[in-house]
């Protein structure tokens, strides 16, 4: 990484920035004190929010059909965002709006009128007959919703009310039809003499009663002419709402896309704009800093030199030492093992001139869960899945993803044919298939002593780097501590062959004398945390007996699956039983697999030297994902 | 009654450790959850927190084959 000063005419600097930003190599540095946004960032970022706003109404998310070769042409077309355009704009969008928002709101009131609608010609549909029957006769009906718990107390108030006429006149009358339709609250639908009806009415209101009214618009009565008039609205709406539906589409359509672009370009304005403020002016010139990758500095400065000639100074400098904690860290691996950068951004950023560790983990992480997993058929299938993965991922993540199992796959099948391992035992059933080294169902010890064994190679690496980092950091605590816990590593290494009789006795005392000197380096670097360290890695060495453990009963549970087609015969029940445990195994085995493999990543190999607290290398550019929406 | 009381042994280096690593695995992974829905980015972090405790389950299952192996 290099420290770059990039010099030139204040009344170029938004071409400059403009190239710099085409570049997208420099990472910029923002000084301390940023001044603070002006109208003009103002106006830009609220434009962009009322643009993602109208995005969202519209309900368009197509950002994948955005490509960059779309944004470039239509860059060459449109106008630069002056004030007088953002005005435009601005006036343009908001008739949009409007017309959009109460395209929406009537979308919305007659979705709510179809509702109010078929609940209302439910209710006229039941009391149509009564209501036909009694209004025929010339009594006033009237239809009311009532409370389930007052029903009794309103027929009773009515009859109260019509008692003394019973006794008195002649002819007096009162008939009701009560219903619950459809699971709705009761109602009541009463027929009287008209003389009657204010005096009911009164009675109604008192107990709580509502009268029954069709949505507005519609008669009352006659009930058959309701009908009518509600079945024709309800033919009527959702014509209408088709239509709306069919111009909402169109303009989502036709300018989903466009405000889409125009919020990318404006977007990418904006980010030029903040860039334009962490430069610091000085008369007629203006200098912004930041830093760059050393192999990305001569494209840029001779780009500079193509575009503004002798106008723009471009200085570089290496980073000083006490700059390391901020200079920004970019990590740069094989492109095979890129993928495998994954495992770093699920960490702290790594700090400037610490060690990436990205390919010892696409060795060993794939190695490790290949291991726990050792099936050549479920290895065939996880290799298929990373396959399938990387040919259709339009996603980065996905296709590394895929590359990721297409390594775990490959391993998979390796250890499966040093297992002797297909399916569980399916292999050996079907094709006479044998181990190349062990049964791992029935030969545990030897698998955990490889597991131990792969697991102190492992921890040794790590260790190692920590004694190089702190070498080259010049941090004594780290080197020392990290150089006693490999001689008291190796010091128990030499006792534990001696003890196996693989050394001549004489070696224990050398060992003893080994883990001695180990211990007070431990000390001497990190005083009696030091001591403690030392059990850490031992333990953590132990901690590798999971690959035998999981590959173990990963194993087991395969052949387990295989079991129910002995006991149940290759019936319908016993292999789809077989299949179903299969299935539950290959979860188990790609899940534990990689959890397990990664804590040992993490935890075990890269606690021993991984020092995060760095910054992230971020060039000032163009955003190739599309993921705006989201933030 | 030996290989009983030898495949009992084995169960209980194996089960105890299992229901203390349930235990610690639930609130961690809750506590995780939490901690990732806030900031995504200590999601490396919550994988080794939750795959610690795996650590004493592990290390019962060698003792039970240990158990299995050297007396049974």
């Amino acid at each position: 990484m290099n420290r770059v000063a990039v010099r030139g005419l204040t009344s170029e600097k938004t071409e400059v920035i403009q190239m710099l930003h085409d570049a997208g190599v420099m990472h910029i540095i923002s000084p301390e004190e940023i001044p603070a946004p002006g109208k003009e960032l103002n106006d830009l970022k609220l434009l962009g929010g009322k643009l993602l706003g109208l995005l969202e109404a519209l309900d368009w998310r197509d950002w994948g059909s955005v490509t960059d070769a779309v944004i470039e042409e239509q860059r060459k077309k449109t106008p630069l965002f002056t004030d007088p355009v953002i005005i435009e704009i601005n006036k343009s969008l908001d008739q949009f709006s409007r017309r959009l928002t109460a395209q929406r709101q009537e979308r919305q009131r007659l979705i709510g009128e179809i509702g109010s609608l078929r609940k209302s010609l439910r209710v006229a549909s039941h009391f149509d007959s009564f209501c036909r029957d009694e209004s025929r006769k010339g009594k006033a009906v009237s239809l009311w919703w009532i409370y389930d718990d007052n029903q009794s107390d309103v027929l009773e108030e009515i009859r109260k009310l019509l008692r003394p006429g019973i006794r008195s006149r002649k002819g007096e009358y009162f008939r009701y039809h009560l219903a619950r339709v459809e699971g709705e609250e009761p109602v009541l639908s009463i027929s009287l003499d008209a003389s009657f009806e204010e005096p009911v009415f009164e009675i109604m209101k008192r107990l709580n009663a509502a009268l029954w009214k069709p949505p507005a618009g519609i008669p009352r009565l006659p009930m058959n002419a309701a009908i009518t008039a509600m079945e024709d609205l309800l033919e009527e709406y959702p014509a209408t709402i088709e239509s709306l539906d069919i111009e909402i589409t169109r303009a989502r359509s036709e300018w989903g896309p466009k405000l889409a672009i125009l919020f990318l370009m404006l977007d990418e304005k904006l980010e030029q704009n903040l860039a334009e403020g962490t430069s610091v002016d000085k008369g007629e010139m203006f200098c912004i800093e930041g830093w760059i990758p050393s192999d990305e500095l001569p494209s840029l400065a001779a780009a500079m030199k193509k575009g503004f000639s002798e106008r723009v100074l471009v200085s570089w400098r290496f980073p000083l030492s006490e700059e390391w904690r901020n200079v920004p860290t970019a990590l740069a691996n094989p492109p095979v093992f890129r993928p495998f950068e994954l495992f770093l951004k699920l960490q702290p950023a790594l700090r400037y001139k610490s060690i990436d560790p990205t390919i010892v983990i696409g060795i060993f992480f794939p190695f490790f869960c290949g291991c726990m997993v050792g099936d050549i058929g479920y290895g065939a299938v996880i290799a298929l899945a990373g396959f399938a993965l990387l040919r259709s991922g339009s996603k980065p993540l996905v296709r590394d993803v895929g590359v990721i199992l297409l390594f775990i796959g490959a391993w998979s099948l390796a250890w499966g044919a040093a297992f002797g391992e297909m399916f569980g035992d399916m292999g050996h059933r079907l094709f006479h298939m044998e181990p190349l080294w062990v049964e791992r169902s029935q030969a545990v010890i030897p698998v955990m002593v490889l597991s131990v064994a792969i697991g102190f190679a492992h921890v040794c690496i790590g260790l190692f780097l920590g004694l190089y980092q702190g070498l080259k950091n010049r941090d004594r605590h780290m080197w020392m501590e990290r150089l006693g816990n490999i001689v008291v590593l190796a010091g128990l290494l030499i006792a534990l062959i001696t003890v196996r009789d693989l050394l001549p006795d004489a070696f224990f005392t050398v060992s003893v004398t080994i883990m001695v000197i180990g211990l007070i380096l431990l000390v001497a670097g990190g005083g009696m945390g030091g001591l403690v360290e030392s059990f850490g890695s031992v333990g953590n060495i132990l901690s590798y007996v999971r690959i035998a453990a999981i590959g173990l009963s990963s194993a087991i549970l395969a052949v387990v699956a295989s079991r129910f087609v002995d006991l149940l015969g290759v019936s319908f029940l016993g292999v789809i039983l077989a299949l179903g445990i299969h299935m539950l195994n290959f979860v188990l085995a790609i899940g534990g697999s990689g959890l397990h493999s990664a804590r040992l990543q993490y935890v075990e190999f890269m606690g021993k030297f991984y020092t995060g607290g760095g910054t992230a290398y971020r060039p000032f550019s163009r955003r190739k994902e599309r993921s705006w929406k989201k933030r | 009654m030996e290989k009983a009381l030898i495949a009992f042994a084995a169960a209980l280096a194996v089960g105890i450790p299992a229901i203390a690593t349930a235990i610690a695995q639930s609130k961690i992974g809750s506590a995780g959850a939490g901690t990732i829905a806030e900031k995504p980015e200590t999601g490396g972090t919550i994988i080794i927190l939750e795959a610690i405790p795996e650590t004493m389950v592990i290390l019962g299952f060698v003792v039970a084959v240990m158990l299995i192996l050297q007396f049974s």
